[in-house]
């Protein structure tokens, strides 16, 4: 998923917990910052980037993220799998909700289920779905999932329809983390989870604090406290990083330059590719001459967008599977040639050039690349006029294939090529599902599907990988770039790692100095 | 003046369901799908249609329009869609931030340009003057969003003294560089119209003392022209004053400061139509409130002023 | 609030050139209006002549000069496409005069026209439209604004269109308070008695009299259009890009407030000039022909 906005993580000196008043310096809470507040934080209902991080601090899932982006334990020790459909997991047996009480292979089932019920209204139960008998159970056939079993308090046992190789990466979904159905809602109408975080306080649009979880194995040992703020504007975060009130920054990509290449600081920035692409979405229902969108393609210069725009680091895209993830693979790009772009159009009919609407939503980063982009049709002959939305009427007309292209960028919700070639680009998943480009290729499909049924993770990389190569070669979008996040520490900070996706947080090693 | 009271109260009743009815309209006939602002990038056509069902989306306008006017009777304002709490809880919880906001900003329109206005009067002519008077010109003129930037650019970043954004959990530290940038404006025009009146009054008590030769003190002087500044104080801080409770969504989001304009701006771009309801219902009654209470103090300070007269 | 009673005005409709004798002899008096022309003029002829003044091309970019420092070849420095600050703040005047001209005349015809009725016929029509007049004003205005323009998309019309209907009861407020007082007078009574129709009374006798307030209370609220206009550009609901927009200059300029200052310094001051201007014309307008009109809301 994509997130509305991004999530920053900033860290700041903190004023209490609960609000009042404590002398920065004092306290060895991590503050942090979020651009948009998030609305939800209770697992069934989170949907974005900046939910997720929070609520994936909160609640442990059978499986979560390690920072490197890599699957590992949760509240499950450990797993087989048995026919590429059944998974067996052992529940660990010093899992705790916050409120003390062990995590049984019950709750995991009970949470399960509260995702796929009807009554609860979760927009995510897609996440579930795959599990034996999720359908019936949701269309109230039947009172329970048939294929989830609890042979026992420590063992849980998982069938699928059939065999899909990213399940075990959906389990660390927000949508699949564990709640504690039978105690009632906190004060903030959240449920109780097993994660190393509790949510504490919850002022809407101001912050949300989190205290450790007394029970969790990994629970922090050098920061009593995390806290995100919520600050929309950009500028307002580097002020606040830069009067010392937060920790740790993600540095806008205007000011990438400045906090890098200072002596001072440069040290401090932590670098991390990202599991997101940056892409224009071609409507190929209307552009269905292939010389078209190449031609497109061929007139953006990539490369300068990311040297001038980007803070020149970020990898140009090839393929819409980040680096960092099996099935990456650099490969000769189109580039960028302005008059081979004018022939190409020329020869596809349009001697004259185009015009395409570019539709786009509210965001600072992306206003600035689909600016960019119509400067460098507009020299090739193809006139663009921008059209900016808010997410939801945003939405509506691409997912409905009404628009001519589109500026959006995916991130990964969990670490799996599928993740990627799946939604954006399988015929199934053409508007709401993902593939909002209306790309529909049979060969594709079909190695996409044979794809996620190869249980070897080179094999399957590799399947990926040409999967990708194919799919390049028809020019859906125009490819722009993989970013990279960067992320600049206090001096008091220790131990902070850059999470290679937003669910990879648990400050577990983060130390703060007084 | 109870039964003046009384009846622009009634009066509200109509002017809500105006308001309410404008709203209401207005969202349900623009483009974008609330329940698209609910399920994330990735969603199925089901998801959707169930969502949709569960929000009476589905259902012909009139329904709705009768349903929410039916809540509304209620005093009721229904749930978020995005967060799913009543939206009532959502305003009085961010309401306290707004208010806070809006008094401080009162207070420095009125302190700052009445003590600024007085202090050009009495130097009236000199650089002080013009300065003072420029000043407060060009204050007027200058755009909140870029006056906010500017006062966190110099006390934040380069001077380091005041605290950038936030709420700060109630200090006044993280309260004066929002509301100085607020307040701006209206301190600009109580300072034009103190200048005046003590202005006007000079030259009144001058005659006088021509005429009586005794002394002008110059506090008795001050207080003549204050109690005449008044009535136009009062209009203009009032007028301000109601639109500052609206939310400065300008100045809430440069300072993120988590108050109702906040507030309904994300309401707006996550579609959140109860949200959006609740909160310009909220805004328009507090507004015409203000308002009354303008009036009404009008008639104590003034007796001359009739109330009733003219709307 | 009570309404200032108008006085008196005979009709009379002056030409235009001994109106504009009479207009530079009373500023003459007026120091601070005369400032407030200048500003005004400059930024107009700014607008109108931006493609003689400046040799660059406001939307055409050129990412090898990006950020470029103010300098004798860009005097307020480049963006961050390598675009000319200074020629995207002068073709940027036009569009911020032209949103607040055609807005500010938008909520003027409407206004006049529906005070003239609620004014001349009173009873049933003037209360319908007062209460109207009411809910406008009672209404959140920036935030119905932003609401239209976040769904149907940002674009010249609808900021023309939303930002004239906010506008608007204002205006006719006033016009209705100058035609109460007018209709009482006797001429008026007089032409009613010899026959004369609604609408010959409304256009020949009571519209010539409320132009001069209608006029005063136009410069005075263009400022106001003009800040809205760039504060709904600086939240990215106004102008689209790459359509110059002083207001979207500043928003875009934050990020780069330490790297370039200039992209967001430059538009700030320019709309304060602007801003400035139209106040100190719309003040002096008030004080040299009518002097009792209250400052108009904002």
């Amino acid at each position: 998923m994509i997130l509305a906005r991004r999530a920053i993580a900033g860290g700041l000196i903190a004023l209490a917990l609960a609000g009042c008043a404590r002398e920065p310096g004092t306290s060895s809470t991590l503050e942090l910052a979020l651009e948009t507040a998030p609305n939800r934080l209770d697992p069934a209902f989170v949907v974005d980037v900046a939910e997720g991080e929070i609520c994936a601090l909160a609640y442990d899932g059978l499986v979560g993220f390690a920072s490197d982006g890599s699957l590992a334990p949760g509240v499950a020790r450990d797993w087989t799998l048995e026919d590429g459909r059944r998974y067996v997991f052992h529940i660990d047996r010093r899992a705790r909700f916050s409120n003390g009480r062990p995590v049984a292979a019950s709750d995991v089932i009970a949470s399960f289920e509260r995702v796929l019920a009807p009554a609860t209204g979760s927009p995510r139960a897609w996440v579930l779905e795959r599990i034996r008998g999720s359908a019936a159970f949701a269309a109230g056939d039947a009172s329970g999932v048939a294929g989830l079993s609890a042979p026992d308090d420590s063992t849980l046992v998982i069938e699928l329809d059939e065999p899909f190789a990213p399940f075990l990466s959906m389990l660390g979904l927000p949508a699949a983390r564990i709640v504690d159905t039978r105690a009632p809602l906190d004060a903030n109408d959240l449920p109780a989870g097993a994660g190393p975080w509790v949510i504490s306080e919850w002022a809407r649009g101001d912050r949300i604090s989190l205290v450790p979880n007394p029970y969790h194995a990994r629970r922090a040992r050098g920061i009593d406290g995390v806290s995100y703020r919520i600050i929309p504007e950009a500028f307002t975060r580097v002020a606040e990083f830069e009067s010392g009130s937060i920790d740790v920054l993600e540095i806008p990509d205007a000011e990438v330059g400045r906090f890098r290449d200072d002596p001072r600081t440069a040290s401090r920035v932590m670098r991390r590719p990202e599991l997101r692409v940056f892409y224009v979405g071609l409507n190929n229902q209307r552009f269905t001459d292939a010389r078209v969108r190449r031609a497109l393609n061929l007139a953006v210069n990539v490369d300068q967008i990311i040297r001038v725009l980007a803070g020149g680091d970020a990898i140009a895209a090839h393929g819409s599977i980040p680096p960092g993830l099996a099935g990456y693979r650099e490969r000769p790009g189109a580039g960028y040639d302005r008059d081979e772009a004018r022939r190409l159009l020329a020869e596809a009919g349009y001697p004259d050039g185009l015009s395409i609407e570019i539709w786009q939503r509210e965001s600072t980063e992306g206003n600035r690349i689909a600016e960019a982009i119509q400067g460098y049709w507009e020299e090739a002959g193809v006139h663009a006029t921008l059209v900016r939305r808010e997410w939801s009427a945003f939405k509506q007309a691409v997912s409905a294939g009404k628009v001519d292209a589109f500026l959006l960028d995916w991130f990964g919700d969990y670490p799996d090529a599928e993740n990627f070639l799946f939604p954006l680009f399988h015929s199934s998943n053409q508007g709401g599902g993902g593939n909002r480009a209306f790309f529909s290729d049979p060969e594709v499909d079909r190695r996409i599907e044979a794809a996620s049924r190869i249980p070897d993770a080179d094999e399957r990389a590799h399947a990926y990988a040409e999967a990708d190569s194919l799919i390049y070669s028809h020019f859906p979008w125009v490819y722009l770039y993989f970013p990279t996040t960067l992320h600049i520490a206090s001096e008091r900070i220790r131990g902070y790692r850059l999470p290679a996706i937003y669910l990879g947080n648990d400050f577990s090693s983060v130390v703060k100095q007084p | 003046m109870l039964a003046y009271t009384v009846r622009r109260l009634l009066l509200f009743i109509p002017l809500m369901l105006g308001v309410a009815t404008i709203t209401f309209l207005l969202l349900h006939v623009l483009p974008g799908d609330p329940v698209l602002s609910m399920v994330g990038e990735r969603y199925d056509a089901e998801t959707i249609a169930r969502l949709r069902t569960e929000m009476r989306l589905d259902a012909p306008l009139y329904e709705r329009y009768a349903d929410y006017l039916r809540d509304l009777a209620r005093l009721d304002l229904g749930r978020s869609y995005v967060t799913g709490k009543p939206v009532w809880d959502s305003i009085r919880e961010r309401f306290p931030q707004t208010l806070r906001l809006a008094l401080a900003a009162m207070a420095i329109a009125v302190l700052a340009g009445v003590t600024i206005g007085v202090l050009a009067a009495w130097k009236r002519g000199s650089p002080f003057d013009y300065l003072l008077v420029g000043g407060s010109v060009v204050g007027v003129s200058m755009p909140v969003f870029w006056l906010g930037v500017l006062l966190i650019y110099a006390f934040s970043m380069r001077l380091g003294v005041l605290p950038a954004s936030g709420y700060g959990g109630g200090r006044i530290a993280y309260l004066l560089l929002p509301a100085v940038t607020l307040a701006a404006a209206s301190t600009a025009y109580v300072a034009r119209i103190t200048r005046s009146s003590v202005l006007d009054e000079i030259n009144e008590t001058y005659v006088k003392v021509a005429r009586a030769k005794g002394a002008g003190e110059p506090r008795i002087l001050v207080r003549h022209a204050l109690r005449n500044a008044l009535l136009p104080i009062i209009t203009v801080v009032g007028v301000d004053f109601g639109s500052y409770l609206s939310g400065a969504v300008l100045t809430e989001s440069i300072f993120a400061w988590p108050g109702l304009g906040r507030f309904t701006l994300d309401a707006i771009l996550k579609r959140d139509l109860p949200a959006i309801q609740g909160a310009v219902l909220f805004m328009a009654i507090l507004f015409m409130l203000v308002n009354l209470a303008v009036d009404l103090l009008y008639a104590r300070v003034d007796p001359r002023v009739k109330l009733g007269r003219s709307s | 609030m009570s309404a200032p009673a108008a006085s008196a005005r005979v009709p009379s409709r002056p030409l235009a050139v001994p109106a504009a004798l009479d207009f530079i002899r009373r500023l003459q008096a007026h120091r601070a209006g005369i400032v407030g022309v200048v500003l005004v003029l400059v930024v107009v002829m700014g607008g109108i002549f931006a493609p003689w003044i400046t040799p660059y091309h406001p939307t055409q970019i050129s990412m090898d000069d990006a950020l470029l420092p103010p300098g004798p070849s860009h005097p307020f420095g480049t963006d961050a496409f390598g675009r000319d600050v200074l020629c995207r703040v002068l073709y940027g005047a036009r569009f911020s005069l032209q949103v607040g001209v055609v807005s500010r005349l938008l909520a003027l015809f409407i206004g006049t026209f529906l005070g003239l009725i609620a004014g001349y016929f009173g009873g049933k029509t003037d209360q319908a439209v007062m209460r109207l007049a009411d809910v406008t004003l009672a209404y959140p205005g920036l935030l119905l604004l932003i609401a239209v323009m976040a769904a149907v998309g940002p674009s010249r019309t609808a900021l023309f269109v939303s930002l004239g209907i906010i506008g608007w009861a204002g205006v006719a407020r006033l016009v209705r308070a100058q035609v109460l007082s007018l209709k009482e007078r006797e001429f008026v009574t007089a032409i009613r008695s010899l026959g004369a129709t609604h609408a010959a009374i409304i256009a020949r006798h009571l519209l010539p009299n409320v132009v001069t307030p209608v006029l005063v209370i136009f410069s005075m609220g263009l400022g106001a259009s003009i800040m809205a206009e760039s504060s709904m550009s600086f939240l990215g609901l106004g102008a689209q890009p790459p359509q110059p927009s002083w207001g979207s200059m500043i928003s875009s300029g934050l990020d780069y407030l330490r790297v370039a200052p200039w992209l967001s310094l430059a538009p700030g001051l320019v709309i304060t000039a602007t801003v400035l201007g139209f106040n100190l014309l719309g003040d002096a307008l008030r004080d040299m022909y009518d002097p009792r009109l209250g400052r108009p809301r904002r």
